[in-house]
């Protein structure tokens, strides 16, 4: 049987509920904005229930630890299209060993989750080091960044913390949504790209500088641009100010 | 002269010194401040030769009054020399933090006028960020040799870290090749410091409303290949620095020859980049894995192998303590296995708490089966001819291994091609080990 929940965490509970309290027992869950179609198949719609996606949060919470939780949710935000079924493999065994589960990599439907829980931790790592702020005339901070998960709502905390009294915005290109914070609060709303920024008269003169320095500390006699690419992956680059025209 | 002149002198001055990471310490938003310090570290780019940017490495001043044969400062070289004013440097601190390029600060500099002079001005910037900017970021500064102890007392209140670089590998390389930095102006404020760190920490767990001082302790740096001190003789010297001295990391740099025309240094066509890199892998071996320096090397074996990783090389001298078997080894035994690391003998484990590893679950948790098979069982079986002679078992750990200084190409080799799981915060402690001595005096 396939099920398909609407793309939002509480639809992705409501499936894994679903799922695990159905009696059939060859279920699979996937998003039904990328899911494909074909003749074959004949795929349940779930609806989306906030009270059954509390149960599963509830559970893992009390049952396998908050550390378990939130390899959830950075499964989710993998976007993976496997993400639902990794999730769901796992949860079948783990509330067996409790909040140990996560330990136990050897097995065969823990590992995957906990490794597609570290892909996404590795990216976030990076992109917490990657992103780059611009300084607009009106004194807002803009930072915009294209990854591969889904990482927004991961590194808005960071930013928080980091630059807690700068306003700025965060934009998550390809998913054409970003944080807005007030030196207070973060809010997340859309945002298409943004045509034309307004920079303040600095910026020109400062992203000089930082370019200029990130040649300059180069040491020429251990030029490898292989392993410059190994640590930071080409397709970061785009909003990399000391890589553009690269 | 122009900032973006400035910052491309000294920031070209600076390249040299590698300890400059942004680790060590924790430290969440305070109202009204700027700023915060990741534990791990975090890197924000990676320059052309390969190497993390975590900071803003830049010297303060490069017009130095001291003539050190391998410095590129060296007073009698003919470069361009410029010096910073504190509010200067300030602002390029606080807008690159702003705009998330950098973690924080590494502020060194040329000994101008003197070492108390120079210290002085250092401080200074640093003293700005924090008090008038309300900078809650990384500062990594260097000590400079012989500086007045209140004055580092007065700078560590304002850093994360602090570094004095040993420079060379032993005194008698120093005295050859730095004469004007005597040697008792680099161990001095070394001890002092750690005395210090050590008394801010107690003096931190008792009273919590203490104030911090150098919090993510001190490092160094010696360099590699300027003089005909041998690897056994650099191991000694760190494993001295981290039992002894706290240091949270020593940093070996392969020695570049900037300097034409010196006597008194190697005719060097290519810098030892793979020594460097076996050293790493060596102190790596001391810090996570249990290793002593005298297991590494002896005075008979003095010299790391450059074709063979160093814990390889071990293995294959004391291959009658193999093989070991998963099921029942314990961790620090599995730890000298190559093909495991510290992420996967972790793994290793925790798993087996839930039962018995087979031989297709290792491969899963992140060994290196292509090595680790000739010296495992698991549940009482090989997978390998454990009995493989030497020459053999030597020539298939050696495989896929590679000489980084090729003629005219010099690269760096990747930490991640060796050991994928080196990069793990240390969980094992450097005991002082009784009977041996960590006298910075006799080991340096």
């Amino acid at each position: 049987m396939i099920l398909l929940y609407d793309g939002s965490f509480d639809g992705f509970l409501t499936a894994i509920y679903s799922a695990f309290h159905s009696k059939i027992s060859y279920v699979q869950i996937f998003d039904e904005n990328t899911y494909v179609y074909n003749l074959l198949e004949h795929p349940v719609v779930v609806v989306t229930d906030s009270m059954q996606a509390r149960k599963v949060t509830t559970a893992i919470a009390e049952k396998l630890g908050k550390e378990a939780f939130r390899m959830l949710v950075k499964v989710y935000l993998s976007e993976h299209e496997q993400a639902a079924n990794i999730a769901l493999s796992f949860l079948r065994v783990a509330f067996k060993f409790g909040p140990k589960a996560i330990e136990y990599e050897a097995h065969e439907q823990i590992g995957p989750f906990v490794k597609l829980s570290n892909s996404v931790s590795r990216e976030l790592h990076r992109m917490i080091g990657l992103v780059r702020f611009a300084e607009l005339r009106s004194g807002i901070f803009y930072g915009v960044y294209d990854s591969t998960f889904s990482l927004l709502l991961l590194l808005a905390p960071h930013f928080k913390e980091r630059l807690g009294n700068q306003i700025w915005v965060l934009h998550d290109i390809k998913r054409e949504t970003a944080v807005f914070y007030d030196r207070s609060e973060w809010h997340i709303g859309p945002l298409l790209s943004v045509a034309e920024l307004d920079y303040s008269d600095e910026e020109s003169a400062l992203q000089g500088l930082w370019k200029r320095y990130h040649k300059e500390i180069a040491i020429e006699e251990r030029k490898n641009k292989k392993l410059q690419s190994q640590m930071m992956p080409k397709k970061y680059w785009k909003y990399l100010t000391e890589m553009s025209g690269k | 002269m122009e900032l973006i002149d400035k910052v491309s002198i000294l920031a070209n001055a600076a390249k040299y010194d590698v300890s400059c990471s942004s680790s060590g310490h924790e430290r969440g938003a305070k109202a009204g401040h700027l700023g915060s310090a990741a534990l791990p570290g975090i890197c924000h780019s990676w320059s052309e030769d390969g190497r993390c940017v975590s900071l803003l490495k830049i010297l303060y001043s490069n017009k130095c009054v001291y003539d050190c044969a391998y410095c590129i400062n060296r007073a009698s070289n003919d470069f361009a020399r410029a010096e910073f004013t504190p509010e200067e440097l300030v602002h390029l601190t606080m807008s690159f933090y702003k705009r998330n390029y950098i973690e924080g600060l590494f502020l060194s500099s040329a000994v101008t006028h003197s070492p108390d002079y120079t210290m002085e001005r250092m401080t200074e910037v640093v003293r700005k960020l924090r008090v008038e900017e309300k900078y809650n970021g990384y500062i990594h500064l260097k000590a400079i040799p012989g500086t007045d102890q209140k004055i580092l007392d007065l700078a560590g209140q304002y850093v994360d870290r602090m570094s004095i670089n040993l420079e060379l590998p032993s005194r008698k390389g120093l005295l050859l090749l730095a004469p004007q930095k005597d040697p008792i102006t680099i161990t001095e404020p070394i001890h002092y410091l750690q005395e210090r760190i050590s008394e801010n920490r107690e003096e931190r767990r008792k009273f919590l409303t203490t104030s911090e001082f150098v919090p993510a302790g001190q490092t160094t740096q010696l360099m590699v290949g300027a003089t005909p001190d041998t690897d056994y003789k650099i191991m000694r010297v760190a494993e001295a620095m981290y039992q002894g001295y706290s240091m949270k990391r020593v940093y070996y740099s392969a020695y570049v020859p900037v300097v034409q025309n010196n006597s008194l240094l190697p005719m060097v066509v290519n810098a030892p980049l793979t020594r460097e890199h076996r050293l790493y892998q060596a102190d790596w071996l001391l810090r996570f894995y249990g290793f002593k320096a005298s297991e590494i090397l002896t005075a008979n074996e003095p010299d790391l192998d450059l074709d063979i990783d160093p814990k390889a090389q071990w293995a294959l001298r004391n291959r009658q303590l193999f093989p070991v078997e998963v099921n029942r080894a314990s961790l620090e035994v599995l730890l000298r296995v190559p093909g495991i690391g510290n992420i996967s003998a972790r793994r290793i484990l925790n798993s087996r708490k839930f039962g018995p590893l087979h031989i297709e679950d290792l491969k899963a948790l992140g060994v290196v089966m292509k090595r680790a098979k000739y010296f495992i069982t698991c549940k009482g079986k090989a997978m390998e001819d454990i009995d493989l002679d030497r020459e053999r078992l030597r020539l298939i750990l050696t495989q896929g291994e590679k000489r980084l200084e090729v003629a005219s190409q010099v690269t760096q080799l990747s930490f991640f091609d060796w050991s994928p799981e080196a990069f793990v915060p240390e969980f094992m402690r450097i005991e002082g080990k009784g009977g041996q001595s960590n006298d910075l005096a006799l080991r340096w």
